[in-house]
C-alpha cells in the first residue's frame, strides 16, 4: 500500500471553503509559473532577429492571446489577494473566527478589482479590433 | 496460525499502558539500570482512564474554609467502602495523595486553578468534612477531563524517560511456576506473531470487566483479561462480588456523566420533578455514595415514578448556568449535545445507573505484590494495580474520585517495588514450551465451530444484567450462575470468520470474550456466596449487612477449570470501627 | 432504518488493491456509525478490520474518512451522514488493513516536539501556581486526543511526509503556551526547521476535522507567530 497520498484521493477529501482557496491558490500560481517562463522564452527570441521577435509580438494581438492574458490577470489577481488573507490571518490567529466570511470577503474584492480591468482589456475584442 | 515465537528478555514488564501501569512505568524508569517494558493492547493514550472525567480525590484543603485532612479523607473512604476496605491500605491512599498530585503537577498536568493559582477542588459524593458533617472539596479536577489529562501527563513522563512500548500486544498467558514470575506471552497483533517477555517482574494494571454488562461506561476492550489469566493459573481473585453501578450513565448509551456535574450542584430529579435524594439521603442528598443513589434510581424507576414511565431519571444541571456548564463541565455538555441532543444548560439530561468499576480483582497487598492465597503468601515478582488490583481500599463500594487517585499511588508503589524486587532478584528460568498454551488457546478458537462470539456475549450481558446487577437476590443468582457456566462451556467451541495473522480482531474479541466469562462466572458465584448487603452487592433476600459473619474478603481459586473454592481474609481495621452507614 | 456502508477493504495477506465491500446494516438515526460497523463485525462479516475503544469520542481510536471527510466513527451520528455511508481509511499512512493504518509515523511526529513539561527549577514544597488567565491560555490544547484526524486531513501532509502535521504542533502549543514550561525555545527551533509549521497552508482541514472542537488552526497560526517574535 503506498503511504503517499495520490492527487486524486487528495482531490477526493471533503475539505472546507479554505481547501478549494488553498487549491485555487496552487493552480493560480502554477499559472503565473507558466506565463514567466513563456515571459522568458519569447524575450529570448530578441537573439533570432528584431523580424523575428517582431512577429513573435503579433502573436499578443490576437483574439487568443488577449483572452489568455485577462486569464493570467484573473490569476495573479486571485495570488496576491489570497495570499494575503493568509497572511494576515496567520499575524493575527484570533481571526480563525471569520474564516469562511475572510475567503469570501477576498473573492468579493477579486471580482471588485478584475471585472473592470477585465472588462477594459477585452475593449478592443467587443469592437473587433483584433 | 503462526507459530512463530519471538522471546525478549526484560527486568520488568508492566501490562497495561493506562494511568497506573504508565505510573509504574515513570517510577520504573527513573530507577537506573532496570530495563522496562510497556506492554498495551492499545496505544497508551487510548486507554480508559482518559475518559475519567471529574477528579481525582487529595486533601489539599485549597478550597474549603476548614481545610482538608488526609484523615477525614480515609474516614469518608472506609464509610463509603461498607467497611469492607484494609484500613492500613487506604491510610497509605489517603496520606500519599496530598505528595503525589503536587508531584503530577509538577510533572505537567494542567489542573484547573483557584483565583489564587492553586490546584482547583471541588465537591464529590461520599466525601465530607470533619467525619461527616458536610460535603467537601476534594477532587482536584481539570475540567470535566482530569483522566485524559493523567494520562496525557504520565505517557509524556514515559517518553520523556524512553520507556520502551510494545504498542498493540494483546497478553494471552502468564507464566509462573511455584508462586515465582517467570513472564507473559503476547501476540503482537499487527503480524499476529507470538513473543514471550521473560521477566524478573511483572505488573499487570489491565482495568476493568464492566463489559461484561448491558449498559456500562466502560470501553470495549475493558475485558478482565488480567483477572482471567491469574484466575487460570490457580491464583486467586478477591472480592468479585462488588461491582460499582454508577448512578448516572447517558440512557441507554451509558457514557459517563461526571458525578462532578452533582458537585458542582446538579440535582436527580423524578417524573414528578421532585428532588427524591432528599429521601434516601438526608444530609448528602445528590451527594451521597454511588451504590446508595443507585438504588434510589432503581426503586424510582421501579415505583413508576422514571421519567416518561421509562428507565430513567432526570440530572438536571440546567440552574447552573451556561458559564459553569461550558467552563467546568464541557466535555459533558458536548456528549450530552452529540449522543442525545440535549443542551444540558436549557434540558435536564436523562440518566440511568451504568455498570462502572470493579472493586474486586488481583489481591495485593500495599506494594502491589500478588498474593497466592488468603493467608498472604506472595507472588513472587507478579504485581497488580489499577481497577483490576483489588489492595483493597474500596471496599464493597468505590468512593469517586479514588480510582484515579489509586492509579497513580498504587501504580508508583509498585513500580518502585518491582524496580528494588529486579535489581535483587534473578530470572527463573522459562519452561520448555513457554508459548504452549497460548497457542492452544488461540488455536481452539480458530477450529471452533459453535456460535460465534457476539451471541455468546449478548447472552452472557442479558444474564449478568438482569440478575447480578444493582439488586441481586435467589433464585436469580443460580440461574445466572449456571447460565454462565453453559456459556463459557459453549465458548470452547466458540465460531471466528477471521482466519489472517495480520490484526485479526475477530479472534482477539472471541479471547476477550472468554476473558470477560471468566470474570462473570467469578462475580456471579461470589455473589450467590455472600448472604449479606454491603455497599454495592445488594441481596433483596439479605438486605441487612451482616459483620458477625460477613466482615471479610472472599477469595476465590478456580480448580479443575469450574469448580469454585472459597476462602476468606479478615478485614485490617486499624482506626475505625464499623457503624451503621448513614448518608 | 436500512443503511447501506461501503467501506474500503484491504487484507495484505490476500488483497492486490484495495477494494470497496457493500453490507446493508438495520440502525436507528441516533445510532453511531460505529455502531453499524460493529454490527457488521459481529454478526455479518468477522473480517472488517478497525480500531476502536471507548465509543465515546475519547480515546481517538477510530478516526476514519466517513463520506469524505475525517471523523471519528463514535462521534457521528448515522442522522449526521445520511442512509449512504461510505467508509475509508485515513489518508497518508500505510494500510495495515481494512480501516487500520500504521501510525508509527504518527507518534514520531508526536515525540519530536518534545511534549513534556520542560522546567527545570527545584519545584516548590506544593503546586507551582498559576493564574487561571495563564491556565486558560493553553486550554483548548490540552484535549488533543491524538486520534490523528487533523494531520491525516492536511493537504501538505499529504504531500510531505517530512511535516510534522497539525497533531505535534498542537502538543507543541500546549507547552510552549504553558507559564510553568522552560522549552518553547527548544521547541520552536524544532518547530520552524524544514519540517515545522511554515509548511502549513492554513487550509483549515485540521480544524473541521477535530473531533475535539479544538481550534487547530489557530494554535498553528499562534505557534508561527511565536516563532516570528521568538517567544510565546
Amino acid at each position: 500500500m503506498p503511504e503517499r497520498t495520490s492527487f486524486r484521493e487528495g482531490l477526493r477529501y471533503r475539505g472546507g471553503t479554505s481547501m478549494w482557496a488553498w487549491m485555487f491558490h496552487r493552480i493560480t500560481g502554477l499559472g503565473v509559473l507558466l506565463f514567466l517562463c513563456i515571459h522568458i522564452l519569447e524575450t529570448f527570441t530578441v537573439s533570432f532577429g528584431p523580424d523575428f521577435y517582431d512577429h513573435t509580438m503579433e502573436l499578443y494581438n490576437t483574439v487568443f492571446f488577449r483572452v489568455a492574458e485577462i486569464g493570467l490577470l484573473f490569476a495573479v489577481i486571485y495570488h496576491a489577494i489570497n495570499g494575503t488573507r493568509i497572511t494576515i490571518q496567520d499575524f493575527w490567529p484570533s481571526l480563525w473566527r471569520y474564516e469562511r466570511a475572510l475567503v469570501w470577503t477576498s473573492i468579493v474584492i477579486l471580482i471588485l478589482v478584475f471585472v473592470p480591468l477585465a472588462v477594459w482589456g477585452l475593449l478592443p475584442v467587443f469592437r473587433g479590433e483584433l | 496460525m503462526s507459530t512463530r515465537v519471538e522471546i525478549h528478555q526484560l527486568d520488568a514488564v508492566v501490562v497495561g499502558g493506562g494511568g497506573s501501569g504508565l505510573a509504574a512505568a515513570v517510577y520504573l524508569a527513573r530507577q537506573p539500570n532496570i530495563r522496562t517494558g510497556v506492554i498495551s493492547k492499545l496505544y497508551p493514550t487510548r486507554s480508559h482512564t482518559g475518559t475519567a472525567q471529574g477528579g481525582v480525590g487529595a486533601a489539599l484543603g485549597n478550597c474549603d474554609p476548614e481545610g482538608d485532612s488526609w484523615e477525614w479523607h480515609m474516614f469518608d473512604t472506609v464509610k463509603g467502602s461498607d467497611y469492607l476496605a484494609d484500613q492500613d491500605a487506604v491510610e497509605v491512599l489517603c496520606k500519599e495523595a496530598i505528595d503525589l498530585i503536587y508531584e503530577l503537577e509538577h510533572m505537567g498536568l494542567p489542573f484547573s486553578r483557584t483565583p489564587e493559582g492553586r490546584i482547583a477542588q471541588r465537591r464529590f459524593g461520599g466525601h465530607t468534612v470533619n467525619f461527616g458533617e458536610k460535603p467537601s472539596r476534594r477532587a482536584c479536577y481539570a475540567a470535566d477531563r482530569t483522566g485524559h489529562m493523567i494520562l496525557q501527563t504520565l505517557y509524556q513522563q514515559c517518553i520523556k524517560h524512553s520507556v520502551e512500548f510494545y504498542d498493540e500486544y494483546q497478553v494471552i498467558d502468564l507464566l509462573v511456576e511455584g508462586n515465582r514470575c517467570q513472564g507473559v506471552v503476547a501476540i503482537e497483533i499487527d503480524t499476529g506473531v507470538l513473543h514471550v517477555f521473560h521477566a524478573k517482574a511483572v505488573l499487570f494494571a489491565t482495568g476493568g470487566w464492566g463489559r461484561m454488562f448491558e449498559i456500562t461506561s466502560n470501553a470495549v476492550t475493558l475485558t478482565g483479561d488480567a483477572a482471567a489469566l491469574v484466575w487460570r493459573r490457580g491464583l486467586p481473585l478477591e472480592d468479585m462480588e462488588f461491582f460499582q453501578i454508577h448512578p448516572t450513565g447517558i440512557y441507554k448509551l451509558g457514557i459517563l456523566i461526571t458525578e462532578g456535574v452533582r458537585g458542582e450542584g446538579g440535582v436527580l430529579r423524578n417524573s414528578e420533578g421532585e428532588r427524591f435524594m432528599e429521601r434516601y439521603a438526608p444530609t448528602m442528598k445528590d451527594l451521597a455514595s454511588r451504590d446508595v443513589i443507585s438504588r434510589a434510581i432503581y426503586l424510582e424507576i421501579k415505583e413508576g415514578r422514571g421519567i416518561g414511565g421509562k428507565g430513567c431519571v432526570n440530572l438536571d444541571a440546567t440552574h447552573l448556568g451556561r458559564e459553569v456548564i461550558e467552563e467546568k463541565l464541557p466535555d459533558i455538555a458536548d456528549f450530552c449535545r452529540t449522543y442525545i441532543g440535549v443542551d444540558p444548560a436549557v434540558d435536564p439530561m436523562p440518566v440511568q445507573p451504568t455498570a462502572h468499576y470493579a472493586m474486586g480483582g488481583l489481591p495485593t497487598d500495599v506494594d502491589g505484590c500478588l498474593l497466592a492465597d488468603a493467608e498472604g503468601t506472595l507472588v513472587d515478582g507478579v504485581y497488580s494495580s489499577g481497577e483490576c488490583a483489588c489492595v483493597s481500599v474500596h471496599g464493597a463500594n468505590r468512593l469517586g474520585t479514588n480510582s484515579l487517585l489509586d492509579l497513580i499511588v498504587f501504580g508508583r508503589r509498585a513500580g518502585l517495588h518491582m524496580g528494588a524486587y529486579a535489581a535483587a532478584a534473578d530470572y527463573v528460568p522459562l519452561p520448555d514450551d513457554p508459548a504452549g498454551r497460548a497457542i492452544e488457546q488461540l488455536e481452539r478458537i480458530r477450529k471452533g465451530k459453535g456460535d460465534r462470539a457476539a451471541i455468546l456475549r449478548d447472552e452472557m450481558q442479558a444474564v449478568m444484567t438482569e440478575h447480578v446487577s444493582v439488586f441481586r437476590e435467589e433464585p436469580g443468582l443460580s440461574e445466572a450462575v449456571a447460565k454462565v457456566q453453559e456459556l463459557r462451556e459453549r465458548f470452547r467451541d466458540v465460531k471466528i470468520d477471521d482466519t489472517s495473522e495480520r490484526f485479526n480482531l475477530d479472534i482477539l474479541e472471541a479471547f476477550e470474550l472468554g476473558c470477560l466469562l471468566d470474570c462473570a462466572y467469578s462475580t456471579a458465584t461470589a455473589a450467590q456466596n455472600r448472604t449479606e448487603s454491603r455497599g454495592a452487592h445488594y441481596r433483596e433476600d439479605y438486605p441487612k449487612r451482616n459483620d458477625e459473619q460477613w466482615l471479610k474478603h472472599t477469595f476465590q481459586h478456580l480448580r479443575n477449570g469450574d469448580k469454585v473454592e472459597f476462602s476468606y481474609k479478615p478485614v485490617t481495621i486499624t482506626r475505625y470501627q464499623p457503624k451503621e452507614r448513614v448518608y | 432504518m436500512r443503511v447501506r456502508f461501503d467501506i474500503k477493504r484491504y487484507d495484505p495477506e490476500k488483497d492486490e488493491a484495495p477494494y470497496f465491500q457493500t453490507y446493508e446494516v438495520e440502525l436507528e438515526e441516533t445510532d453511531r456509525v460505529l455502531d453499524g460497523l460493529n454490527e457488521i463485525r459481529w454478526r455479518q462479516d468477522g473480517t472488517l478490520t478497525f480500531r476502536r475503544s471507548c465509543e465515546h469520542g475519547i480515546c481517538g481510536s477510530d478516526a476514519m474518512r466517513i463520506n469524505g471527510r475525517n471523523r471519528l466513527a463514535c462521534k457521528t451520528l448515522i442522522r449526521d451522514v445520511g442512509k449512504r455511508i461510505r467508509v475509508e481509511p485515513i489518508l497518508g499512512f500505510p494500510v495495515f488493513r481494512d480501516l487500520v493504518v500504521d501510525q508509527e509515523r504518527f507518534f514520531e511526529n508526536y515525540r519530536s516536539v518534545l511534549p513534556f513539561l520542560i522546567n527545570d527549577d527545584p519545584p516548590p514544597p506544593r503546586e507551582r501556581l498559576q493564574s487561571p488567565d495563564d491556565r486558560e491560555r493553553f486550554d483548548d490544547t490540552t484535549k488533543c486526543i491524538l486520534c490523528a484526524a487533523c494531520t491525516t486531513s492536511c493537504p501538505s501532509a499529504w504531500g510531505d511526509d517530512s511535516f510534522v502535521g497539525p497533531a505535534a504542533v498542537v502538543q507543541a502549543h500546549r507547552f510552549i503556551f504553558d507559564s510553568r514550561d522552560q522549552g518553547a525555545t527548544e521547541r520552536l527551533a524544532r518547530l520552524t526547521a524544514r519540517s515545522g509549521v511554515w509548511a502549513c497552508r492554513t487550509v483549515y482541514n485540521c480544524t473541521m476535522a477535530c473531533p475535539r472542537d479544538i481550534q487547530v488552526t489557530k494554535a498553528i497560526a499562534e505557534v508561527k507567530r511565536a516563532a516570528i517574535l521568538g517567544s510565546p
